[in-house]
């Protein structure tokens, strides 16, 4: 089978809430355990007790690299990712701004943007969440295992049918 | 007295005087600037020096980046300087100002060929500022006038020299009269003349990459409530061009202007250009400009982007939960 590219899958359902992943996160990048420099940020419904990171979603027509104006994203096939070339970015914001997801952020110290780069191919977060949110898995794994989830859910539908 | 002793004496010596006196208000100006500057560095004389070699050497990413136009430059700028002063002719005006001082002298050929690079490359500035239309529209009269300010003291003065275009021979009498005029106003310019950033408001976006850009921390921007103001000094620029190349939308210029009230206007950052931001329905945080936000939508039109970045993440984790 021909490799498809990886991608970073989030298991909302399984988040505790840590954070762990942002700490790695900016350690990584920034060498400075500071959160806000964080590619990954967890919303949190503390009420709910709902926790779910959000971050870049490579998306394959990313709207930040259609916008930006002097070419500084563009796609990295090898590693199926949207990449920030640092010295070609003005630091102008419009990719702030068209982000749909708000993982775009602006680093005010070194006057650039930053977003999930996945690590180069060896995402941190997933390395150290010990609960097994993130996973970093073949793109077509994530079909088979979203194939499995309604297959289940299917079942489950068919057992309560006959029960009835 | 007559007007041919006003313009060869008393003029002359009127003109230097002032050129001296506003060459030396503008160091003075630029070294308070650099003070009042540098309390936020840790070293100052070191920032200091730093400061001085960078407003005089094209060391500049950009100036990197278009070596042509920028020795072009360099060497134009140092004929207008070197010319007039280091020429033997010109003795008599060291005289008439009556000072112990004389410059060091040039051998006349020497002087002869940097004068007509100068006349050239004036020539060339002139067709380069004619013939591309980029520049043509976004040049005013005074543009030219300077242009032509600058190279005529050369052209006449040259022509004094040597004497060999026959073609404006009808001017024979008066070309030194042309001379001496055209030098005293290149001189009187040069004193007041100021190179500063202007924004053109069509155009500008208000992104603030050319502050970004800024080697100096001259341009700054401060965002209050829901506006963006950029603030701009011209004794702490050092006219590197950072900002022009940093502009996603060729708003920004750097150019040649001549206004007294700013010539006295000293450590004053002068407001240039104000944006306004666009405020997030959810939280009502300004996050972007509005002109940024308007090309945005243009791109593409979601209700998401009246959404602030933070919002958006709520916004996606929320889609997650239903």
């Amino acid at each position: 089978m021909e490799n498809e590219g990886k991608v970073l899958v989030i298991h909302p359902e399984k988040c505790t809430g840590c954070r762990l992943c942002e700490m790695v996160c900016a350690v990584r990048h920034d060498g400075a355990s500071n959160p806000a420099r964080s590619r990954i940020r967890v919303m949190k419904w503390e009420m709910e007790g709902m926790y779910i990171p959000v971050s870049c979603q490579q998306c394959q027509d990313a709207p930040c690299m259609n916008v930006c104006p002097v070419g500084a994203i563009s796609r990295n096939d090898e590693l199926d990712t949207v990449e920030i070339d640092q010295d070609k970015c003005i630091g102008c914001r419009t990719c702030v701004a068209v982000c749909p997801f708000g993982a775009m952020s602006f680093n005010t110290t070194d006057r650039k943007v930053f977003k999930c780069d996945l690590c180069d191919g060896d995402p941190q977060c997933v390395r150290f969440c010990e609960v097994g949110c993130l996973e970093y898995i073949d793109a077509g794994d994530v079909s088979i295992l979203k194939n499995k989830e309604a297959a289940a859910k299917l079942m489950i539908a068919n057992q309560k049918a006959t029960m009835l | 007295m007559d007007f041919q002793g006003f313009i060869e004496f008393t003029a002359v010596k009127i003109s230097c005087y002032i050129f001296l006196g506003a060459i030396i208000l503008r160091f003075l100006f630029f070294l308070f600037c650099i003070f009042v500057n540098a309390e936020k560095n840790f070293w100052t004389p070191l920032y200091l020096i730093k400061t001085i070699i960078r407003s005089f050497f094209p060391l500049h990413k950009i100036s990197i980046k278009r070596p042509f136009y920028t020795s072009i430059r360099y060497i134009f700028h140092i004929c207008l300087i070197l010319v007039p002063i280091c020429y033997t002719g010109h003795l008599m005006i060291w005289e008439a100002l009556e000072t112990d001082f004389y410059p060091p002298e040039l051998p006349d050929i020497w002087i002869d060929r940097l004068a007509v690079i100068a006349i050239f490359i004036g020539i060339w500035f002139l067709i380069r500022r004619i013939s591309i239309p980029q520049i043509r529209k976004s040049s005013s009269a005074f543009d030219y006038i300077f242009i032509i300010i600058a190279t005529l003291p050369f052209i006449s003065g040259y022509y004094l020299v040597s004497g060999t275009p026959d073609i404006i021979f009808f001017l024979d009498n008066d070309i030194w009269n042309i001379h001496i005029i055209s030098g005293e106003v290149f001189i009187l310019c040069a004193a007041f003349l100021l190179c500063s950033t202007r924004i053109n408001p069509d155009k500008c976006i208000g992104c603030a990459s050319c502050e970004l850009a800024c080697p100096t921390e001259t341009l700054e921007t401060i965002d209050k409530d829901d506006i963006r103001t950029f603030k701009y000094s011209h004794y702490q620029c050092i006219c590197c061009g950072s900002c022009i190349n940093a502009c996603p939308e060729d708003a920004v210029e750097l150019r040649h202007n001549m206004n007294l009230l700013n010539f006295f206007k000293v450590n004053i950052k002068n407001i240039i250009r104000t944006a306004k931001l666009k405020r997030c329905i959810r939280c009502s945080k300004t996050f972007t400009p509005e002109p940024v936000f308007d090309k945005v939508v243009i791109e593409l039109n979601h209700d998401y982007l009246k959404l602030c970045p933070e919002c958006r993440k709520h916004d996606h984790a929320e889609n997650f939960l239903k």
